[in-house]
């Protein structure tokens, strides 16, 4: 048995070892017992899944308690007996082999010739040993823990690894849940459309970290941390379908800050639950539901709204919070009076999924954790670089606060802290361009100061956590070093259809005119010859003031070619970004393009990310986010000064193929890139421009011996010179 | 002069949507397109069909979801609103129109998701809660079955979905004049900077008031 067709695999799913994703079942000391067994058995790779919700269609579920996907083997399910009592086992195990075969037998690309290409056996487990066992042969299939070596030997039966990968496909069943829109049919074999089927077919398997996060239930608060496309969504998604799956009865919430998750959550979740279990999810039960909320039935519902519900506390709307907290603060600012008007909240959930936690709040997290019930399961995702601020997200610690006696409420185990290293939106060069822009890392330094870096981390680990490794240097503060992108978290098939000059394009224009109609044609040559199709182009903005009138014409040019397009505004539902059943190009600003991706993104006039005269950090980020929207190609554009000096960025990026290379600032270093350049709220600009404006007056007045310095008052002028005199 | 013809009533509607795109107006649009059924011919927004637009007995955000969901419509605006433009010519004379400005029930509603304002920055402030969204229609049918002078005029609008409300108006009303009379009382002073460009030589009609009706209080195009 085994595949005959040699196709690139991306080096997953891992079989160098016996990988582990422990989920729940009946019999966990049993499948303990087993799990030690098995990883006592020298040479045994594969993938071992404990409780994964894998059943049968319909009534007929049997749940599978232990499953061992291995080259070797093929799969073996386990039936795992706690306890002596092993009767029943040859319906057990014929039960849950003829349910598993069915279930492959669904996927072509595991059956040749009416035959499937991977092994299905069953294996009774028993712990205790005695006589009963003894008395049975091999044939039998009840091994112990002294038997099972051999049983395993016995069923020995190698496929290849591409069978292997599409059988870890087939039972997570990923293709089914990432199945949205109509399958691709290029017809030329290099289009860049026939380009874009063969990495969207590759991506189809949760790698182990993934399935991890997905599959293993901490008691207590869990943190998922990665980078935007390292598949942070789906694991919620399917952690939430998992959790209901193996507890029907539980109380689940799944919330977000973008408004279009809810759709893509609701769709993940729903052919999960289809797939794997043959029925809907229990949507009573699992509620997708929005942070803050509105009054006015279910699905404008939001956790914080119904915080308010539930503890009898004031309900405000973003108008009035705003007027009470400030446009920034409007939603910490109710969730934290909402926390103090409710000592003791009820407990209305067991379960509290949360993503982009890095824009929701700590006041919110809070919020949810207070409405958890004991052992309060609060799992939180957040991507690591969305800001680039250099600190990150909170620590839970400050996060959750502390108790009454003092200690943190929420401190995280190895256990709870995963972080998800794989990227598989951006390939290395995007990725690596997207950070050296977004840090600034190639940027002239400006005069005066000692770097032109624009924000950096303050903790050096940051780094290797997502995913990026020294070749040169030292990765020390104060030091040289060079990073790249390790081929582990950046897998090289992201990167291998094309190019490498042809996946990150910079390009200057004279004029906004100029880029546009390079972009309208592009844009037309992208759908009729390259094989795209309307939802595989997005055109980014990155100044939300200007994103109207800088796309308008670029549209109406296109528009008179022919070429439908829409505009993702405020109006647009949770499900439409992208027009949905139409052939439509989505053009958008940058934060509604928060959490979408495409395979050809257009950044236009990239020039007004160049610098700035405040807020430099926050224009680097939203070309940053910008780039990292796309799954394979991205074409920055602009015009001016600005852009020239943003392509001599780029242009030192792909000199230096792709690497980080930069002295890492000293800490006083880091204390001012972050105070020069970060992002500030349009309040505290505003009292930044008037102060300014005051001081310029005095220093006005001093020069011109209408005022003097005696008049200050010998205190006030102490003070200025404390705070200004040293250059702090 | 010689009366607008289907051609010229297409090129208008063409000319006003290319007009709302440039202005950043219109989030989404469909064609407008010209449709033969034996000697009538329409104009009317491709995903028009028969039936569409009845409006029977269902609550104005209900007909609003469904005609947004069902892609009813020539434009979405920026804050939702849908535009609609039915022409219909029977041998080469205007028969009928309909030409309707449908708001958005929710925008108020804006106010619940603070990402909102974040993503669209233009419209953070110009939300205001003091104003009602009303839907308004400007309708035209000159068959004699319907007419009745002072009770259902040729050319009326009807404002608020009041079935009884037809105010009578001098004469059919060109696409454009509608997305300029639309736009200005309703857009206008809520964007700042707005320019739209609409055709300077518009379709008109010849007057098709009744005397009854000049006699009351009526709307001129």
């Amino acid at each position: 048995m085994g595949g005959n067709v040699q196709t690139v695999t991306d080096g997953s799913p891992e079989t160098d070892k016996l990988y582990v994703v422990r989920g729940t079942n009946q019999k966990p000391v049993a499948s303990d017992a087993l799990v030690e067994a098995l990883q006592a058995i020298p040479g045994l790779v594969g993938h071992l899944y404990v409780g994964f919700p894998i059943g049968g269609v319909g009534a007929n579920r049997q749940p599978i308690d232990v499953l061992l996907l291995s080259p070797e083997h093929g799969v073996i399910i386990f039936d795992v007996v706690e306890g002596t009592d092993f009767s029943g086992y040859t319906e057990r195990q014929d039960d849950a082999a003829t349910q598993m075969i069915a279930k492959l037998m669904g996927y072509k690309e595991l059956v040749q010739r009416r035959k499937l290409t991977v092994a299905v056996e069953s294996l009774t487990f028993v712990v205790g040993a005695d006589a009963s066992v003894s008395a049975l042969d091999e044939t039998d299939r009840v091994a112990t823990t002294i038997s099972l070596p051999s049983h395993l030997s016995a069923l020995r039966d190698p496929i290849s690894h591409e069978a292997f990968e599409r059988a870890v496909s087939a039972i997570q069943s990923l293709n089914a849940i990432r199945r949205t829109r109509t399958p691709r049919r290029p017809s030329k074999s290099d289009s860049l459309g026939a380009r874009l089927k063969r990495l969207e077919d590759s991506i189809a398997t949760l790698d182990v970290k993934q399935g991890q996060a997905v599959i293993e239930t901490v008691e207590g608060v869990q943190r998922i941390r990665g980078l935007a496309g390292s598949g942070k969504t789906i694991v919620l998604a399917l952690k939430a379908a998992y959790l209901q799956a193996q507890h029907p009865d539980w109380r689940i919430a799944v919330t977000f800050n973008t408004r279009s998750l809810k759709g893509q959550f609701k769709r993940l979740i729903n052919n999960f639950t289809v797939e794997q279990l043959g029925e809907e999810p229990d949507w009573e039960n699992l509620r997708v539901v929005n942070s803050w909320g509105a009054p006015g039935g279910p699905d404008r519902d939001g956790l914080y709204h119904e915080f308010c519900r539930e503890n009898g506390v004031e309900y405000r709307d973003f108008r009035s919070a705003k007027n009470m907290f400030g446009f920034e603060k409007a939603f910490s600012g109710v969730c934290g009076d909402a926390l103090n008007s409710a000592p003791n909240p009820r407990q209305v959930y067991d379960v509290v999924l949360i993503d982009e936690a890095q824009d929701l709040p700590p006041e919110f997290l809070r919020l949810c954790y207070s409405m958890l019930s004991s052992p309060k399961r609060l799992v939180y995702a957040y991507d690591e670089l969305q800001t680039l601020n250099g600190e990150g997200m909170q620590s839970p610690e400050s996060i959750f606060g502390e108790s009454a006696r003092g200690r943190p409420l929420v401190t995280l185990s190895p256990e709870q802290d995963l972080i998800l290293q794989k990227c598989y939106r951006n390939s290395r060069p995007v990725l690596s361009a997207a950070h050296a822009l977004g840090f600034g890392i190639y940027r002239e330094a400006p005069r005066g100061a000692s770097t032109g870096l624009v924000q950096m981390f303050s903790q050096t680990s940051l780094w290797t956590d997502v995913g990026y490794a020294p070749v040169s240097g030292q990765l020390r503060l104060g030091h040289k070093v060079e990073l790249a992108r390790t081929e582990e978290s950046s897998p090289r098939f992201l990167e291998s259809h094309s190019t490498l000059d042809s996946l990150v394009e910079f390009k200057i224009f004279d004029s906004a005119q100029q880029q546009n109609s390079w972009v309208a044609k592009a844009i037309e040559q992208n759908l009729r010859e390259d094989e795209l199709r309307h939802d595989d182009i997005v055109v980014i903005n990155t100044d939300p003031l200007t994103t109207r009138q800088n796309l308008s014409p670029l549209r109406v040019q296109l528009l008179e070619n022919g070429i439908h397009t829409h505009l993702a505004g405020v109006d647009s539902g949770p499900d439409t970004f992208f027009a949905e059943g139409q052939a439509s190009v989505t053009f958008t600003g940058v934060y509604r393009a928060k959490g979408n991706e495409a395979g050809m993104v257009y950044v236009v006039n990239a020039q007004e990310c160049h610098s700035s005269a405040r807020n430099l950090a926050l224009v680097r980020n939203r070309l940053f986010t910008a780039m990292t929207r796309s799954k394979a190609w991205v074409r920055v554009l602009g015009y001016g000064p600005g852009m020239e000096a943003l392509k001599a960025e780029f242009d030192k990026v792909v000199e230096e193929e792709w690497r980080l290379s930069f002295r890492y600032p000293t800490q006083g270093e880091l204390a001012t890139i972050a105070v020069s350049n970060r992002e500030m709220s349009k309040e505290e600009e505003a009292r930044v421009e008037e102060t300014k404006a005051s001081l310029a007056g005095l220093i006005d007045d001093l020069a011109a011996g209408r005022l003097y310095k005696e008049d200050l008052g010998p205190e006030t002028l102490e003070q200025l010179q404390r705070l200004i005199g040293n250059g702090q | 002069m010689a009366e607008p013809r289907a051609r010229d009533v297409l090129s208008d509607a063409m000319a006003t949507i290319r007009a709302l795109v440039a202005a950043g107006l219109a989030n989404d649009y469909n064609n407008v397109v010209s449709r033969r059924r034996g000697s009538a011919e329409s104009v009317e927004y491709s995903t028009f069909t028969s039936g569409a637009d009845l409006l029977s007995d269902v609550s104005y955000a209900e007909l609003y979801e469904s005609q947004l969901r069902d892609r009813l419509y020539a434009i979405r605006m920026l804050d939702g609103a849908l535009l609609q433009i039915n022409y219909r010519f029977i041998s080469r004379r205007l028969e009928r129109h309909r030409l309707a400005y449908l708001p958005s029930p929710l925008l108020v509603d804006f106010d619940d998701d603070p990402s909102v304002y974040i993503a669209d920055e233009l419209w953070a402030d110009a939300v205001d809660h003091r104003q009602v969204p009303v839907p308004i229609r400007f309708d035209y049918d000159d068959r004699s079955s319907v007419f009745k002078p002072g009770v259902h005029p040729k050319s009326h609008v009807t404002l608020g979905q009041h079935k009884n409300c037809r105010i009578p108006v001098t004469a059919p009303i060109s696409a454009s004049s509608f997305v300029g009379f639309v736009t200005q009382h309703f857009y206008a002073e809520r964007i700042p900077g707005l320019q739209l460009t609409l055709p300077s030589r518009p379709p008109r009609w010849t007057t098709s008031i009744d005397d009854l009706e000049k006699g009351m209080t009526h709307m001129v195009v």
